[in-house]
């Protein structure tokens, strides 16, 4: 019986002394700190963002309570209770139509034949470093570039003279060029996350290089391509500086108002003038009446928000399609 | 110019138990060796005492046989021996089982303790018996220093030589059946009995040189000159 | 075809005549004699640029056998591997010096096309690498590649390969589900199957079991004696047992320091049948190697 005691009271010795050690009496003070930290950055970077479209929603939500489809379907006009942006979303509609004919295309090619085929060298590592800093060039710059050549070659392309030059085409050519570098960017990083297990997988089983990217590298890498355009997109419809350089109407303007299918499908519309949805805020927040500068530019960047985040919500679809055909 | 980067030594505990083991089983010749020192010793004498104590020393080699085949179970199962280290492991089972026979035989031999002083009486045969009896010893603790020393040439000269003891097989028979008198077929037994147990000890040893030469070369020659 | 000088075989070896079983025995050895080339490899060198990986190796591989590249970490068995079907053509800057011959075409000469190459010897992998794509797909990829577009036939080489790799029983009804599903097992069996599905002659297996549990690894095994039939294998494998068990031959490779540079180079030290190399080997090296007394 004696034994048994002391057995049993060294044993509980030795548990309490391992409880104790492993409760741990040093608080990690900061850790704690650090992290409460980081949670504060996080509230206000959401705090700000708040009280940004509810300030937005606040002022331009009646405009749609009193105005409704009428603001959508109007143009460009000098009084504030005729204005309306039709002719600024078809005009952003069209540069995210020249962002994707144009810079998808030629930023995807480009991406995969400087991860696929170049050889990887001095000379295509300064090739991408130079890409890189593109991508970080004032979009104003863009500006200035699309008013030198693009503009000037809509006057051998649609015969236009003067500030007739001034067309949607070389907008939307310009915009393009200026997300060229993200696509690029971004196409290359998807493709370069593709496990080399994979590819030596298609190669293993006979496939030529092209066959590989076809079939195995591009499949895989579209989640992260489609991120990419995503990205591209919202940056090109978002962008003002290039399209008030490149000639945006932001006064009047009669051309293509109305918003029906129609109106909005017309190629016509390209090599005229035109305005686009940040020309139109930009513009008319800067009108002194206020009615133009607070309550319709509010329900201009309302107007403009539904759009990017429809575009959005159809670039998230594909992606996590793709991504769900990659996973089990 | 490149040189083999310098091996590091690995399976250290295995290369002490095969070692190990190794010392073991010339343990066990020993102590066989030991009971055959008691067998001529008896020859000589006819004291029974060689024999008590010659009897209880077989039980403890045959203690000593199971407990190095329980070993060699263990290592074949926990460690998969292969090449040089399997030709070890199943040479010592083999060699065991010859180191057992001696010791068999030579405990046939001290069973005849008693009946030395009349068998020391019938002469030619019992010197040459006699005879024999040391040629197979010697034989045997040339086969011992061979296991000992791991030692080829011993092995084979072993192996390949006919035991001298063969020679005088046919002697004795000779001898045996020119034998005349009242007891002569009861001696003439007894020391032919005697005779044939030193034939196969020598013959016992020349097997333990043939299966340690396999188990130093690993020629499949030597694997058939094993298994004669 | 010509003979590989390597070390002696055992027929030169023994002087005494054998008794009649090991004449037996000695035979049925010596027919391997008999099996063609497949590949023959002649003092190869193998460079990654300026560094030379492994050198000097000579071997055959024959068909319908198993051949088995064995060998401590660093010595090269993996890039001979991938000499045979120019996959190290992947890595820029990889070239091979030496005679490497397939059915007597040199591998690496002008106007090969490595594809064609890849088509003939097959590849599978360490970690199973099944596309993200359906069963069905997997195994059809190669097929399909090369021309096969009638679906009658794509699922008659699918199943085909399917039961070849013994797999079919166990995806039979799920050949649209995603292959990134499958347990590891059945992910490397259906690299199997996509690899045989090309109908090539060879099949290259770069530890092929060294990711997976030993009933899969044990199922693979069988799964190689089984094809060995119809293909012929060369596999690199860290495990000794199993080259043991599975190979017909077997070659040790072991690495080399260059004092100057500290760079390890590989080098073939022995090739010979597989009940030789692991019994009674000839070079010290492969004994210290597979008795795992020296490393």
């Amino acid at each position: 019986m004696a034994l048994t005691t002391i057995g049993s009271s060294s044993e509980a010795a030795v548990e309490a002394s391992v409880a104790a050690a492993l409760s741990g009496r040093r608080a990690d003070v900061r850790g704690r700190a650090f992290e409460l930290g980081l949670l504060a950055s996080l509230l206000v970077c959401l705090i700000l963002l708040g009280v940004l479209i509810a300030s937005v929603l606040a002022d331009g939500l009646p405009v749609y309570g009193d105005r409704g489809w009428e603001f959508l379907d109007g143009g460009l006009s000098r009084r504030p209770d005729e204005a309306g942006i039709s002719q600024g979303l078809i005009g952003s509609m069209w540069i995210a139509v020249a962002v994707v004919v144009i810079a998808f295309p030629m930023g995807i090619g480009a991406a995969v034949y400087l991860e696929e085929y170049a050889p990887r060298n001095r000379i295509t590592a300064f090739i991408e470093l130079n890409i890189r800093n593109l991508a970080g060039v004032p979009s104003v710059v863009y500006g200035l570039l699309g008013l030198a050549i693009f503009v000037e070659a809509m006057s051998g392309f649609a015969g236009a003279e003067g500030v007739a030059r001034r067309t949607l085409l070389a907008g939307g050519v310009t915009l393009a060029v200026l997300v060229l570098p993200i696509v690029i960017i971004t196409t290359a990083e998807a493709i370069r996350a593709v496990p080399q297990s994979l590819r030596e997988g298609a190669f293993g089983a006979g496939a030529t290089r092209w066959e590989v990217i076809r079939t195995v590298v591009l499949p895989y890498a579209a989640p992260g391509i489609f991120t990419g355009a995503l990205l591209s997109i919202a940056r090109a419809v978002g962008e003002a500086a290039p399209l008030i350089v490149v000639g945006a109407i932001t006064g009047f303007s009669s051309l293509g108002v109305g918003l029906n299918p129609g109106n909005v499908l017309d190629p016509s519309a390209l090599p005229e003038r035109f305005t686009a949805m940040p020309a139109v805020i930009t513009a008319w927040a800067k009108l002194p009446n206020d009615e133009f500068n607070r309550i319709n530019t509010a329900g201009a960047i309302i107007g403009m928000l539904v759009f990017v985040v429809l575009i959005n919500a159809i670039a998230i679809v594909l992606r996590n399609h793709f991504e769900k055909k990659r996973t089990v | 110019m490149t040189t083999e980067p310098t091996p590091i030594p690995l399976r250290t505990a295995f290369q002490a138990e095969l070692e190990q083991l190794r010392l073991q089983v010339e343990l066990m010749g020993v102590r066989v060796d030991q009971n055959l020192e008691l067998m001529r010793e008896a020859l000589q004498s006819g004291d029974e005492h060689l024999m008590d104590q010659a009897f209880k020393s077989d039980d403890e080699i045959d203690a000593m046989h199971v407990s190095l085949l329980e070993r060699c179970y263990q290592l074949l199962n926990r460690e998969a021996p292969v090449a040089s280290d399997l030709r070890f492991v199943v040479s010592v089972v083999r060699i065991l089982s010859e180191f057992e026979r001696v010791g068999d035989l030579a405990l046939r031999i001290l069973k005849l303790t008693r009946q030395v002083a009349d068998l020391a009486t019938c002469g030619a045969p019992w010197d040459i018996a006699l005879t024999m009896v040391d040629l197979a010893v010697e034989q045997y603790r040339t086969a011992l220093r061979a296991w000992s020393a791991q030692d080829l040439g011993l092995a084979s000269q072993l192996a390949d030589q006919r035991p001298p003891a063969e020679a005088y097989h046919e002697r004795l028979l000779a001898e045996l059946r020119r034998l005349r008198g009242p007891d002569s077929a009861a001696m003439a037994m007894g020391v032919y009995i005697i005779g044939q147990a030193a034939d196969r000890i020598a013959d016992h040893a020349a097997i333990i040189g043939a299966r340690l030469r396999y188990l130093i070369t690993g020629e499949p020659a030597h694997l058939a000159a094993e298994v004669r | 075809m010509t003979e590989s000088a390597g070390p002696p075989t055992m027929t030169e070896r023994a002087d005494t005549p054998l008794p009649q079983g090991l004449e037996v025995a000695r035979r049925e050895l010596a027919e391997h004699d008999h099996l063609p080339i497949v590949f023959e490899i002649g003092d190869l060198s193998a460079y990654y640029g300026d560094f030379r990986a492994v050198r000097e190796v000579t071997l055959d591989v024959r068909q319908h056998e198993i051949t088995a590249l064995i060998g401590p970490s660093g010595c090269g068995k993996t890039t001979v591997l991938r000499c045979l079907n120019r996959m190290n053509d992947l890595i820029p800057g990889a070239r091979t010096e030496g005679t490497l011959n397939y059915h007597g075409v040199p591998l690496y000469g002008s106007g090969i096309d490595p594809v064609e190459v890849r088509r003939r010897i097959g590849m599978v992998f360490q970690k199973p690498n099944p596309f993200p794509k359906s069963v069905y797909d997997n195994v059809a990829y190669g097929p399909r590649l090369f021309g096969i577009k009638k679906r009658a036939q794509l699922d008659e080489v699918v199943e085909t390969s399917l039961h070849k790799a013994a797999l079919w029983d166990e995806v039979k009804d799920r050949m649209k589900d995603s292959a990134m599903g499958l347990s590891g097992g059945q992910q490397q069996r259906l690299c199997i199957a996509r690899a045989i599905a090309t109908d090539p002659e060879v099949v290259l297996m770069d530890e092929p079991c060294s990711a997976l549990d030993p009933i899969a690894t044990a199922r693979i095994e069988d799964l190689m004696q089984e094809i060995k039939e119809e293909f012929t294998i060369v596999i690199v494998t860290h495990n000794m047992q199993q080259a043991a068990r599975v190979s017909d031959a077997t070659a040790f490779f072991s690495t080399e320091v260059n004092p100057e540079s500290d760079r390890r180079t590989g080098r073939l030290v022995e090739f010979d049948r597989t009940e030789t190399i692991f019994s009674n080997p000839s070079d010290e090296r492969t004994e210290n190697y597979i008795t795992g007394r020296f490393g």
